[in-house]
């Protein structure tokens, strides 16, 4: 099933690349990484909009963990109201999962079409579809600079690039938008507060270097898959931080909830109704009831 | 119900994963034999060891004990004096990435103990030996998978000239009244000054060549994936005539005074005539032939494996047909993949598969077929 559904479809997909493309094994596998960021496209939005719209509710999510700390009923009660699932930040790690079986995939599918040894090249033979001639193409070019593609990296570039664009593409998906960096005292208390941020941030960090460690025994065509991949992931992640709303523009159900209760009993508004504009504008909201917003959280603090 | 069904799907995905984890090739190829009269040289991986099949007794193995990494599938090279074979290369550690390929020349004779190195390079490669060198004229002969073929002081190891093509190097080079044949993956095969290193001329195939040319009464056989075994000549190296196969002819051909017999990944197995290449008979066998027929005695013996199908039960066969006729006389099945060359000794044919981290060699009667012996080397320690 593994070799029918992953490895073979990859290792073909690899050659009918290199066969279009000039017979340039990089360009193949850059295509190829492309291919595979197509694919997983619909993943990796969901997963990365899931993680934005939970760093937006995590000062909501800390109140109510701390307010309802020993009624672990009444907190996921809260926690529904607020729509957020504790089990949707573990499904935030699916698209990093997905990439595993890709990585091994294509671990061996480089291997395989490298053909560097006798019986790597003879297991190719056997799983090259029909239509495909692999005679003509072969021998596939292995060099490209001072690399060769089957054997990972002596001069330490692609481990040290893995390393960096993992990092920084794990930043990425991390920060939170729009917010000053955190003292250390301050990133220790929220660690303290909510386990699951701190375990996020460790992976910043674990992560781009378990990755980059791995790289060193890589052959150096998967480290320029990960480089790639991570560059593009680097671009999406950019991207959709712009077509996101900014923080405050999206408020959690409770948050709207609290605001209609807020505006019943609120005295009438002095200034005069200004033009509505953005978020408030669609709910028809009086402008200043972000003001009054903020006026509830601050009210939740104390 | 949609928590569980995210549950379940994580689940199957870490066994999806962890499957796809165990799916791990133990063995990174298959062994190198070579004969010396009666005793047999295997390169089966963690080592190397000779076996004495006459008295049925292990002669020596190398290295004394297994190194982590190191691993040696080249058919060892066997002269008078020394030895001489090359490994897959070690790597120098987890952080450092770079490979140190050896050629090592060990003491011929030895027994019971392990031979004594005499010399060792690991500054002439850096990528595997896949090829058996070749020992001429007081030199050895090396072809690498970085493309090189290098020419070696014999008694010191000392490198005289270096050589390189467009691609790895699996095939032996051959030696023949100064002039060294070398063929490549890069599809071309390159006639040297066996002196010098000075390219004398170099013939372009459609395919790459992986397996050993032969030279006999002035031409040169040369197997290639492009279907077809070319008959080259060796001052020109243009082409006399081709045979043709239906799939890649990888390993060497075999020759009697009258055929070539040769094999494909199809498993067809063809006599053509040494005159024009045309096709005597055409046999099949069950599964792939990458290895090189043997002729022996009006027999030819070719071993062939299934590669690529089920996994828990590979079976590997060696089939002997009659040289004129291409009748078959006998068959003999092996729970394994047969992918080495069958070499004779005066005691049989004899073929190794791997075992794991070891290897099992088996020896057949010619004539009847019947296994008469198998061996397994000790385990160390």
């Amino acid at each position: 099933m593994w070799d029918t559904f992953i490895i073979n479809p990859m290792t073909n997909g690899l050659l009918v690349l290199y066969d279009l493309l000039a017979n340039n094994f990089v360009i193949a596998i850059a295509v190829f990484t492309l291919l595979i960021r197509l694919l997983t496209l619909p993943l990796n939005l969901r997963q990365q909009r899931s993680a934005m719209r939970m760093q937006e509710m995590q000062p909501e999510i800390q109140r109510i963990q701390k307010k309802y700390r020993d009624n672990p009923q009444k907190m996921q009660e809260e926690f529904q109201k607020l729509g957020y699932n504790p089990a949707e930040s573990l499904l935030g790690c699916l698209p990093l999962l997905i990439q595993f079986p890709i990585l091994i995939g294509l671990y061996r599918a480089i291997l395989l079409v490298m053909g560097s040894t006798p019986q790597a090249l003879l297991e190719l033979t056997q799983r090259v579809y029909p239509g495909i001639d692999l005679t003509s193409l072969l021998p596939v070019d292995n060099r490209f600079l001072w690399l060769n593609l089957a054997q990972p990296d002596t001069f330490f570039v692609l481990p040290v690039l893995v390393f960096a664009t993992t990092f920084f593409s794990q930043k990425l998906m991390t920060a939170k938008r729009n917010q000053p960096d955190k003292t250390p005292e301050q990133k220790q208390k929220e660690r303290q507060e909510n386990p699951m941020a701190g375990m996020t941030e460790s992976m910043t960090y674990t992560m781009p270097l378990m990755f980059g460690v791995m790289s060193l025994q890589f052959p150096a065509g998967l480290s320029i898959y990960f480089v790639l991949s991570n560059l593009v992931g680097v671009g999406q992640s950019l991207l959709l931080r712009r077509s996101m709303p900014q923080p405050g523009a999206t408020p959690t159900r409770r948050a709207i909830a609290e605001e209609e209760a807020v505006e019943t009993e609120a005295e009438p508004v002095s200034e005069p109704p200004a033009k509505a504009t953005g978020s408030s504008a669609k709910r028809n909201l009086p402008a200043g009831s972000k003001s009054k917003r903020k006026t509830q959280y601050k009210r939740r603090k104390r | 119900m949609p928590r569980l069904r995210r549950i379940i799907s994580l689940f199957a995905l870490v066994s999806f994963l962890l499957v796809a984890c165990g799916t791990g090739v133990q063995n990174a190829n298959w062994p190198g034999v070579t004969a010396d009269g009666n005793v047999v040289y295997v390169a089966y991986g963690v080592g190397v060891i000779a076996v004495d099949v006459a008295s049925q007794e292990l002669l020596w193995s190398f290295p004394d004990e297994p190194r982590a990494g190191l691993l040696f599938y080249a058919p060892p090279s066997v002269g008078d004096e020394q030895v001489v074979l090359g490994d897959f290369g070690v790597s120098g550690g987890f952080f450092s990435p770079g490979t140190t390929v050896t050629v090592y020349a060990l003491e011929a004779g030895a027994t019971n103990s392990g031979p004594d190195v005499l010399w060792s390079r690991d500054d002439v490669a850096t990528d595997r030996i896949v090829a058996s060198p070749l020992q001429a004229d007081e030199r050895v002969y090396v072809g690498t998978s970085d493309n090189h073929v290098v020419a070696l002081d014999a008694s010191s190891g000392e490198l005289i000239w270096d050589y390189e093509t467009d691609h790895s190097i699996w095939a032996q080079p051959l030696s023949s009244d100064g002039v060294l044949y070398a063929a490549s993956l890069d599809n071309f095969v390159y006639a040297l000054d066996a002196a010098t290193g000075d390219l004398i001329w170099q013939k372009e195939l459609n395919g790459s060549i992986a397996g050993n040319m032969v030279l006999d009464d002035g031409v040169l056989y040369v197997p290639s994936f492009d279907r077809a075994v070319h008959a080259l000549d060796p001052e020109t190296g243009d082409e006399l005539w081709q045979a043709a196969a239906t799939n890649w002819v990888w390993g060497a051909p075999a020759l009697n005074d009258d055929f070539i017999y040769y094999a494909d990944l199809d498993g067809n197995v063809f006599a053509a005539s040494r005159e024009d290449g045309e096709i005597a008979w055409q046999k099949e066998v069950p599964g792939v032939i990458q290895s090189a027929p043997l002729y022996a005695d009006g027999r030819v013996f070719v071993t062939a494996g299934d590669v690529g199908g089920d996994a828990d039960a590979p079976t590997g066969r060696i089939v002997a047909f009659d040289a004129e006729t291409g009748d078959e006389l006998w068959q003999q099945s092996i729970p394994a993949a047969l992918l080495t060359n069958p070499v004779m000794v005066d005691s049989g044919v004899v073929v190794a598969i791997n075992e794991g981290a070891t290897v099992r060699l088996l020896v057949f009667d010619p004539e009847s077929g019947a296994q008469v012996w198998s061996f397994t080397p000790p385990a160390e320690g």
